[in-house]
């Protein structure tokens, strides 16, 4: 592509809007975070002020149920994102290489069924759950976190490993492959963008559901996103210092979970281009 | 096959996972706000901790917001059977169908009785009855009254808070204005997504929305009066433009951040206002009784405002009631009411307000205790309350928009509320 | 290659969870959809009911109405933006990583702090873009106010989060674009936007496709975004139909209304999406058979 100065120009003015856009809202997230209380909703805001880490030293003096929460929130949103890209990877690999009636009901099926609002679903689920003594478990939010996005992520991984050559599978079956040789060592690796792509997907909701966490946990599997909805409902005041602060923290894990997967978006860069 | 392997290693990490302790024995799980449980103290200080070694058992707190408390508590006491035990439930929230799923505590308190019940407000153990039987005992409460800034008062040249709520309406209109340093100040506001606090500006000629006699007392002048007042402020810029988006927590950062003149809340939030770490008006933010209209002034002393309330209640389907009831005993005590006091919860114990070391660590005791002897809840038991409030809430930002007169609003108002009402 | 049997089994346990989760539980809901039941009453069947009581609703029709031109002004819009973002950064950004994880942050935010934030910014009178509008000499955004000035609001604030997904999507689908295409296409002599045009779109379609139909389904039951904005107010003027059904199913405790909403709202957005899906099966499972 021609590069003029007026074009590179230019993109450097949509990439400062497109920072702009994205960052200041979570800059002013991160810096009320660091301001005393009664500055935080002041008008004009502040932008120049002292920081202070005193609402996080409050956050876990006043909550200590916060850190059991991000424990909680971290062991579900593990559990799901792995599962998912399990699961889903067998499904998008059946939707992709294989052709029946079957196949193409049930990925149908799958989009349907997740048109049907899931706030309904926990009429019928909550005796369920209490039933099967499930209820207040990290495994209920990791079976429904994950079937949450199984449907995006057998879709998307189809859509990825459509792309994979057919003649790679047909290579290693006339090698002596089995089916699970063929696709953790050829299609897993060409096919990590999609992989990455469910996983932040899967990863973020499970971090920030509210619904189901408040409907299925009590004490033990309490996670983070309720000790955020606590602190706003709080019946004396909030104190939206330490609000911000907990709002910064849960931020972290996810920041540093994209920063991690990035490595695999560049590993598919380089495989994309062997692939073609 | 390894395909198959690797399903069961998955669906072995499920079982591993979903195999986790269940509640025990000797345990008593409550469920309520977290202001609830700060109310009982914290660490050793906690009023409970001598009933839990006394009686070997370990009080787990199960803490939600509101509407999630409550949500969660009807979800629960809809099963077979609950590992809930004791619950606390507002007033606005009790009504034949919740009590359907509840223990009727008439025999408990029979045969093991609360210390001095005629010393809880018996208006409160009253709302509490149904079909002659009492189902949940009365905890905390929560009445209105005007905050304001003392300092935009003097600003204004305004002697002291308004004697009549229609001094309050023309304060409001004068306290409207923008500070030396730009701050733009409402004179009046008051949280919008409940009617409870328009009840209150109504209580001001001893108005209702609906009485507790379930009358449709919205198309009353009590009401009709206090909706053209404030339309009169909404449309001089004195009731703010986004009224009907402010919620409760809105309404603390307005007092807190000086954007606001004067606010109707709830009195014990006194504490969080003039709070220096939270407030830029520490010290400044006043808070009194809501004024009577001035055609009332020989009727009542102070508003009638409204109060409300929150009860513990044991589900039907607990497994504990009797340690239960016990629970509930010791927290009612004398002792422990004074000190959940002490701790910032609105007693429901008359005495209490007698109480040298209430009165001297709490400066608005005196507030308070005026408007206990006339305030009344809100909205009376309803189980269609919610859908109630929200044609309420409809008719009300209509008339205040001036898309219909406050009459029209409010008969339209009427004849949608009435099917609503118990036959 | 003949697959094994066995092979066509690869989506069970991703279906037997979509079934268990969510299917079985909407077939109980069918049956409460034609009941009445809330807490501590008893169910009693009341045949259609209550699908009768929501089709004669004027707030349905509202909801439904503002519900249809907000998804399509999210879904395109979020469309149009991702895909000239995913264009802007496929094309070689500085600190990639650093902009990657910015461009990423608002999807992983807490809707509800981001919601306050929002709110903070658009204060009628004082927030910072209220203030910044009218040093524009734009109009102010009387959201409170004014339905449509909702609606806007309520669509900006979900662009705001949801970009990130469409993005992600495209951007992924971007940079698996086999660079030889590209080279080829140059080499043919075809200008930066035919090759665009005619080697790149057709290449990422399926998961624009794929982006466009999920992000269609999500959008369909955007909850947050209007109940802690604007309460679909004023005078339930911006409600949708997420809140219609959260105000009957938690608010109301109208079990059997809210169920009914629900099949409906399934029923609308596969009328709705239909279109999608078509083309989903048109271009990616169908002719390759």
């Amino acid at each position: 592509m021609r590069r003029t100065p007026l074009h590179s120009a230019l993109r450097l003015v949509a990439l400062a809007l497109v920072v702009l856009w994205s960052a200041f809202p979570i800059f002013l997230i991160v810096t009320a975070s660091l301001k005393p209380s009664r500055e935080i909703f002041s008008f004009p805001p502040s932008f120049v002020f002292v920081p202070t880490f005193e609402n996080y030293v409050e956050l876990f003096r006043r909550w200590p149920a916060f850190v059991d929460a991000l424990v909680n929130s971290l062991i579900v949103t593990v559990g799901a994102t792995l599962l998912t890209i399990a699961f889903a990877t067998l499904a998008g690999y059946g939707f992709s290489r294989l052709r029946s009636r079957f196949l193409t009901g049930s990925a149908f099926y799958m989009i349907v069924v997740r048109m049907f609002p899931p706030i309904i679903v926990t009429l019928p689920l909550f005796p369920i759950v209490n039933f099967l003594r499930l209820n207040d478990t990290h495994a209920i939010l990791i079976v429904i976190y994950c079937t949450c996005y199984l449907s995006l992520g057998s879709w998307i991984m189809k859509t990825f490993m459509d792309q994979i050559p057919r003649e790679l599978d047909e290579a290693a079956v006339i090698d002596g492959a089995t089916l699970g040789q063929i696709l953790v060592k050829v299609i897993l690796p060409l096919s990590t963008q999609g992989i990455v792509a469910v996983g932040v997907f899967v990863f973020i909701f499970s971090w920030n559901e509210y619904l189901f966490a408040f409907i299925f946990t009590a004490t033990e599997a309490k996670t983070g996103p309720l000790i955020l909805a606590e602190m706003l409902g709080s019946i004396e005041g909030v104190d939206w210092g330490i609000l911000f602060a907990a709002a910064t923290v849960e931020l972290v894990p996810i920041l540093v979970f994209v920063l991690l997967v990035q490595r695999f978006i560049v590993a598919g860069l380089t495989a994309g281009s062997v692939k073609g | 096959m390894t395909r198959l392997k690797t399903v069961g290693l998955a669906a072995l990490a499920f079982a591993a996972l979903a195999s986790q302790a269940w509640a025990q024995s000797k345990e008593l799980n409550v469920i309520g706000h977290a202001v609830h449980q700060r109310a009982m103290g914290s660490g050793e200080a906690n009023l409970t901790n001598p009933w839990q070694s006394a009686t070997g058992t370990k009080v787990n707190w199960i803490t939600f917001d509101i509407p999630a408390l409550y949500e969660r508590l009807m979800r629960e006491a809809s099963l077979g059977e609950t590992t809930i035990d004791v619950a606390f439930l507002l007033n606005s929230q009790a009504n034949e169908n919740v009590f359907n799923l509840l223990e009727p505590l008439d025999e408990l308190q029979k045969a093991n009785p609360i210390e001095d019940m005629d010393d809880v407000f018996p208006g409160m153990v009253e709302a509490m009855k149904h079909d002659g039987k009492l189902y949940a005992i009365p905890f905390r409460h929560t009445p209105s009254g005007l905050h304001y800034n003392e300092e935009y008062f003097k600003e204004r040249g305004i002697a002291g808070p308004p004697k009549t709520v229609e001094e309050m309406f023309e304060y409001a209109k004068k306290l409207t204005y923008t500070r030396a340093d730009g701050t733009k100040v409402a004179g009046l506001i008051f949280t919008g997504n409940h009617p409870a606090n328009i009840v209150d500006i109504a209580r001001a000629w001893d108005g209702d929305f609906l009485t507790l006699k379930y009358e449709l007392a919205m198309t009353r002048p009590p009401m009709i009066k206090a909706i053209t007042a404030l339309k009169g402020l909404f449309d001089a810029g004195a009731y703010p433009k986004n009224f009907m988006t402010l919620k409760s927590d809105d309404i603390d950062t307005w007092m807190q951040t000086g954007r606001a003149a004067m606010a109707v809340s709830t009195i014990s939030k006194s504490k969080n206002y003039n709070d220096p770490k939270n407030s830029q008006f520490p010290g400044k933010l006043k808070v009194v009784n809501l004024p009577i209209s001035a055609e009332l002034a020989g009727k009542y002393q102070v508003a009638p405002a409204k109060v409300e309330f929150w009860s513990m209640v044991i589900p039907k389907n607990s497994k504990n009631k009797a340690l239960a009831w016990d629970f509930i005993r010791h927290v009612m005590a004398k002792d422990s009411i004074l000190k959940s006091a002490l701790n910032g919860n609105g007693s429901v114990r008359s005495s209490v307000y007698e109480r040298q070391e209430y009165s001297s660590q709490v400066p608005w005791a005196e507030v308070e205790q005026k408007v206990l002897k006339v305030a009344r809840v809100p909205v009376p038991p309803l189980a269609k309350a919610p859908e109630a409030i929200d044609i309420f809430l409809e008719g009300y930002q209509a008339a205040i928009l001036g898309m219909k007169s406050p009459q029209a609003a409010m008969d339209e108002v009427a004849s949608r509320v009435k099917p609503l009402l118990p036959k | 290659m003949k697959p094994a049997r066995a092979s066509y089994l690869l989506p069970a346990p991703a279906l037997l969870m979509l079934t268990g989760v969510i299917a079985l539980p909407a077939l109980y809901v069918f049956y409460l959809s034609f009941t009445e039941s809330s807490f501590g009453t008893e169910t009693r069947f009341v045949g259609f009911a209550n699908f009768a009581h929501i089709v004669s609703d004027g707030y349905f029709w509202t909801a439904f109405v503002n519900t249809f031109i907000v998804v399509n002004v999210i879904v395109y819009g979020e469309l149009l933006l991702a895909l000239a973002i995913a264009l802007l950064f496929a094309g070689g950004v500085p600190f990639r990583k650093l902009m990657f994880s910015i461009m990423l942050m608002p999807y992983a935010t807490s809707q509800v702090v981001a919601v306050i934030v929002w709110r903070y910014m658009l204060e009628p009178d004082v927030g910072i873009i209220t203030q910044v509008l009218a040093n524009l000499g734009l109009p102010a955004l009387e959201w409170t106010l004014n339905r449509w000035h909702g609606l806007t609001i309520v669509s900006l604030v979900s662009i705001w989060l949801h970009l990130p997904f469409t993005f992600i999507i495209l951007y992924s689908a971007l940079i698996s674009v086999p660079r030889e295409l590209q080279e080829a296409a140059h080499v043919d002599g075809a200008t930066s936007w035919q090759t665009f045009r005619y080697v790149i779109i057709p290449y990422i379609l399926p998961a624009i496709l794929v982006a466009m139909m999920f992000r269609f389904v999500f959008a369909f039951r955007m909850f947050a975004e209007v109940w802690l904005l604007t309460g679909g107010g004023p005078i339930r003027m911006t409600e949708v139909l997420a809140t219609y059904l959260y105000r009957e199913a938690f608010r109301y405790h109208n079990f059997g209304l809210a169920s009914a909403t629900g099949w409906l709202l399934l029923v609308a957005t596969l009328i709705i999406a239909s279109f999608y899906l078509f083309q989903m099966y048109r271009r990616t499972l169908k002719h390759d058979a």
